[in-house]
């Protein structure tokens, strides 16, 4: 029995839950160059929203995903108001500890909260697969797959073609020139990093019936969002993409054809980070900004 | 008292402290200061690398490669205690020298995923090699050769004060300079006759030697090693938060910021620590107003104080020709 | 200016000063004194809460049974959170023994926290009575090795496996094929090699060994590769956290294995609360289970109830079903307390001998005496029980399968 369908499968499926994780950091980071830290907190609490609603209300992840992204909005634009606002111009490093310290602030709350436990949503669709041959395609992640799509889709059409879209566009290109332009930059700042908090409670919402919840289950994904968008080049939402889908697939060969892959699977990933760095040191799609 | 004066005392004194505390303070006091030793030798490491324009996210990864080293040397070769160091010393000067050239012109953000990539693939390493590291499960550091507590105490304290003297001495030299204009803008340093290779590569080399070392003794001092106790992130977050606290690429920087978060985390500890998650919870809130209202740091704070006090007009602006020092 | 500078060396120095001082109170007569390093926050913070649970618990049942003191000492209970942390956890034992100069330590959790703690331990001659109820690497038996001052009262790893073997054997015979699948972290590293060895020796054939990454967020490779080579048993050596989502992942993936053997999370609620359906056949096999019948000892039927009604005060108390860490460090430290209180000393040597010497019926178990395992001299509550998810109703139950004469239900394949 061949292994390679169910590889291609699962490759494909892992490529779109990457894409998931990272494309919150990717508009954040990759657009407006705010470095945020906390991204996986946000993946963390939208979980966690996700969970105790089902569980407490029996409501489905997907069914209430909608009212907690404009949740996830709020909460990502108080922060900003709050605290990043004030750190934007200041060096990279005073972003990345002051998020990484909202972080840390946001995990053990969830623990104080709800305790260090493991949880998962089990809807209905998170259990079954369709079946073809000997292959299956699990439906949660297909779900998952699809839900990336969507949002890549919907992030890249916003950029491209509406008005907020653009001037986030602007600027990121030269925030000065945006300014004489009319676009309130401070405005966009704040729009910007509250969607890549939605984007985040969303992949939350999703992953919660996926992997497991708990609350330390954001840094991990982070550092895949950081690697994937640093890999792609800035800027670039089609190449996050790209690179979702390549290291996942780099890591489920590995997975599936070197004994004890999967073990080293995850040290695969950094040396194609670190190779690609070398070849291309702005990412894949990346441009020489500064 | 000029203040560069004050400050060669005041770290003199602390020097001093530092050393005589293995031999004269209570053992918790030793501990404690053991464990704020070794923060502040990777707490300036750091700094030494971000001086240059370096930030590095997987400063843990020399601290990583200094503890196995060690514990390979005195587990498989029976290697006592100090050429360990030597040797964990070496293992990071390697790694750094490898990563220097590997990495070649990256900078900023791109250098720092690599330097992440390099702590990970360690990591990965260790894990899968469990028949050389241990692997997951860990590994014993064979309690024959232990030297004793006071031994591997003033090992740590040495360290921290040859750390900082040598730090000190680079920021003297022209070197000093040579990074500054590296972190500014290293094509423009180019330009300026500065060779970036060979400035980053010395640099890097330092500081991976100077981390691994406090990786060796703390493998010394605790006895017992795995890869995620060897390659841990706290390592990493520390080495970053002390400097940023105290004031980045300063000299006193780190190690002030040492100070300060070893004696926050200590108190958190103490008196909040019977209570789930709270004692980290205050380090990240103490974190985050740190970096909002104290962007450079405690000595940062202390120099707008300083300056504050020195712009203050004198106590009687109209007598003309009279000298007041 | 200067003054504010000197001024933070000065507070700095007091700090440290003042906490050194008061770190190194001298130990006062007529007081008995735990020392409880647990994980209270960061990454094993879930096991620390249940050994803070389990401890406090304990006190509480004492104070209102005896009152406050224990063979007429105070009773000072010192909690250390060790922040999951290694050096740290060596500076708390460090501290816990030189400067609170401790009388017995109960703890620490988290099995890379609990292997730290042995160097720091073995080092002072004068090393108090340690009780681990936790920590089941093989690693940390060797290190420890036939230490007299050491009580284990927590299974180590070839238990586990000794025991599924003998309820596999027991229930369809050795002439069956096994696939492993471990997690490349400390758990699964320290199962696997003890697994293999006793599934081998008992007859069974291993068909594969699946290595999979912990933290991974996906175990189809490992899961596909072992369905081809069509075994009977799937046995899985992981943590909670990656068997949540593999027994779903394994649930969808309909492999038809028709036995799941794991180990310590199919009894968790938190597990079968996260995996719902799929929890369905998965066996455990633990020291301790919710609804086993053990009774009460009949000389301290207040401090060891049966469990039934122990459960029941848990559950009134905290809210929910108790967990075997909480029962493990419960009942530890009533093991502790009642030495003091029978021998009327903290001296280490009288306290060991009583320890040696009792037998009592617990919650946790028919026998709490010590006995002599591959290395260490005492080691309690090894005796485990092998139990399987059923449906039953809408929701699923433990049926104890082994050993068969507590057993109320059978092995059954999954459907």
């Amino acid at each position: 029995m061949s292994l390679l369908p169910q590889f291609l499968i699962d490759s494909i499926l892992l490529g779109g839950l990457y894409t998931l994780m990272a494309i919150g950091f990717a508009l954040a980071f990759g657009v407006t160059r705010i470095i945020n830290f906390a991204h996986g907190e946000f993946i963390m609490l939208g979980a966690y929203a996700a969970f105790w609603l089902f569980t407490g209300w029996g409501l489905d992840p997907l069914a209430v995903m909608p009212a907690v992204i404009v949740l996830g909005f709020a909460c990502g634009w108080l922060l900003f108001k709050a605290f990043i606002e004030r750190v934007l111009t200041a060096p990279n490093i005073n972003q990345i500890l002051l998020t990484f310290a909202i972080g840390l602030v946001i995990q053990h709350i969830a623990v104080i909260l709800w305790s260090g436990n493991s949880r998962s949503t089990t809807p209905e669709y998170a259990l079954k697969a369709l079946t073809i041959g000997d292959a299956f395609i699990p439906y949660g992640r297909l779900i998952g797959c699809g839900v990336a799509v969507l949002l890549v889709a919907m992030l890249i059409a916003w950029l491209k073609w509406a008005e907020d879209g653009r001037a986030v566009r602007a600027v990121a290109q030269n925030s000065d020139a945006a300014t004489l332009m009319g676009i309130n930059v401070k405005g966009i700042y704040a729009l910007s990093f509250a969607l890549s908090s939605a984007l985040g409670v969303a992949t939350g919402v999703v992953v919660s019936f996926i992997i497991t919840v708990t609350p330390f289950m954001g840094f991990p994904m982070l550092v895949k969002a950081v690697a994937i968008v640093i890999v792609a080049g800035m800027g670039s939402i089609v190449g996050m993409v790209v690179g979702a889908f390549v290291l996942a697939f780099a890591e489920t060969g590995f997975a599936y054809y070197v004994a004890e892959g999967s073990g080293w699977a995850e040290g695969v990933a950094f040396v194609l980070i670190t190779a690609i760095l070398i070849i291309r040191p702005y990412g894949l799609f990346g441009d020489a900004e500064a | 008292m000029r203040p560069e004066l004050f400050l060669r005392w005041a770290g003199f004194v602390l020097a001093i402290a530092v050393l005589a505390v293995p031999f004269i303070g209570s053992p918790s006091l030793a501990d404690l200061t053991f464990r704020t030793c070794t923060l502040a030798i990777i707490a300036i490491s750091w700094n030494m690398m971000a001086g240059a324009g370096l930030i590095s996210l997987g400063h843990s990864g020399f601290w990583g490669v200094g503890s196995y080293v060690a514990i390979l040397c005195a587990n498989h070769f029976g290697i006592p205690f100090l050429p360990s160091l030597v040797f964990g010393m070496l293992g990071g000067a390697v790694i750094g020298a490898g990563l220097a050239l590997i990495t070649g012109r990256l900078r900023g953000i791109y250098f720092a995923v690599a330097t992440l990539a390099m702590s990970e693939g360690l990591r990965v390493i260790a894990v899968m090699l469990p028949d050389l590291t241990g692997g997951a499960q860990g590994a014993y550091l064979n309690s024959a050769l232990f030297p004793g507590a006071l031994a591997v105490n003033i090992a740590a304290s040495f360290g921290a004060v040859v750390t900082a003297c040598l730090s000190w001495y680079i920021g003297r030299t022209r070197y000093h300079y040579a990074f500054r204009a590296m972190r500014a803008n290293e094509r423009a340093s180019q330009m300026l006759g500065i060779h970036p290779m060979l400035y980053r590569v010395s640099i890097v080399i330092v500081s991976g030697a100077m981390a691994s070392y406090a990786g060796a003794v703390s493998v010394w001092y605790g006895g017992y090693l795995d890869p995620g106790v060897a390659f841990n992130l706290h390592i990493t977050l520390m080495a970053q938060i002390a400097p940023i606290l105290g004031g980045i690429y300063t000299l006193t920087g780190p190690i002030l910021g040492t100070l300060a978060a070893a004696g926050l985390g200590e108190v958190t500890r103490q008196w909040l620590g019977h209570v789930e998650g709270v004692s980290l919870l205050v380090f990240g809130v103490t974190l985050a107003i740190c970096v909002l209202y104290l962007p450079k740091g405690i000595q940062g704070g202390v120099d707008r104080l300083f300056r504050s006090v020195a712009k203050a007009p004198p106590a009687d602006d109209s007598t003309p020709t009279r000298t007041t020092r | 200016m200067l003054n504010g500078f000197w001024n933070l060396v000065y507070a700095m120095g007091l700090g440290v000063l003042s906490l050194g001082i008061g770190l190194s109170s001298a130990e006062a007569q007529g007081v008995f004194k735990i020392g409880a390093p647990a994980s209270l926050s960061g990454k094993y913070v879930a096991y620390g809460v249940q050994a803070k649970n389990g401890i406090e618990h304990a006190l509480e049942m004492w104070k209102a049974t005896r009152g406050d003191s224990a063979g007429g000492r105070k009773i000072e209970l010192i909690f250390a959170d060790t922040q999951s942390d290694n050096a740290l956890t060596v500076s708390i034992i460090n501290d816990l023994i030189q400067t609170q100069k401790v009388d017995l330590i109960i703890g620490p959790d988290g099995s890379n926290v609990a292997a730290t703690a042995v160097p720091p331990w073995k080092k002072f001659k004068e090393r108090p009575i340690w009780i681990l109820p936790g920590g089941s690497s093989s690693k940390i038996e060797k290190e420890v090795g036939p230490d007299p001052y050491f009580f284990h009262t927590y299974a180590w790893a070839y238990y586990y496996h000794i025991n599924n073997v003998d309820a596999l054997k027991a229930a369809v015979g050795t002439k069956k094929k096994v696939a492993f699948v471990f997690t490349d972290g400390a758990y699964g590293r320290a199962h696997i090699d003890d697994a293999r060895r006793y599934v081998k020796e008992a007859g069974f054939e291993i068909v594969a060994n699946e290595l999979v990454r912990e933290g991974s967020a996906d175990f189809n490779s490992a899961i596909i590769k072992v369905r081809a080579t069509r075994p009977d048993i799937l046995y899985a050596l992981m943590q909670t956290t990656d068997a949540v989502q593999f027994a779903k992942q394994v649930y969808t993936a309909k492999t038809g294995i028709p036995y799941l053997v794991g180990t310590a999370q199919a009894q968790l609620t938190e597990w079968q609360q996260a995996v719902g359906e799929a929890q369905n056949c998965w066996t455990g096999v633990t020291t301790w289970v919710n609804g086993l019948a053990y009774p009460a000892d009949p000389r301290e039927p207040k401090l060891l109830p049966a469990a039934a009604a122990w459960e029941a005060a848990w559950r009134a108390k905290y809210g929910k079903e108790p967990e075997f860490l909480e029962a493990g460090y419960y009942v530890s430290t009533v093991l502790a307390l009642l030495a003091v209180e029978a021998t009327k000393s903290v001296d280490r040597d009288v306290l060991k001998t009583w320890l040696v010497g009792q037998d009592y019926k617990s919650p946790m178990g028919l026998h709490s005496k010590f006995k002599p395992s591959e290395i260490t001299p005492h080691q309690a509550f090894g005796e485990m029980v092998v139990f399987q998810r059923v449906k039953e109703g809408n929701g699923y139950v433990s049926k104890l399968i082994f050993p068969k004469d507590i057993a109320n239900g059978t092995l059954q394949t999954c459907k």
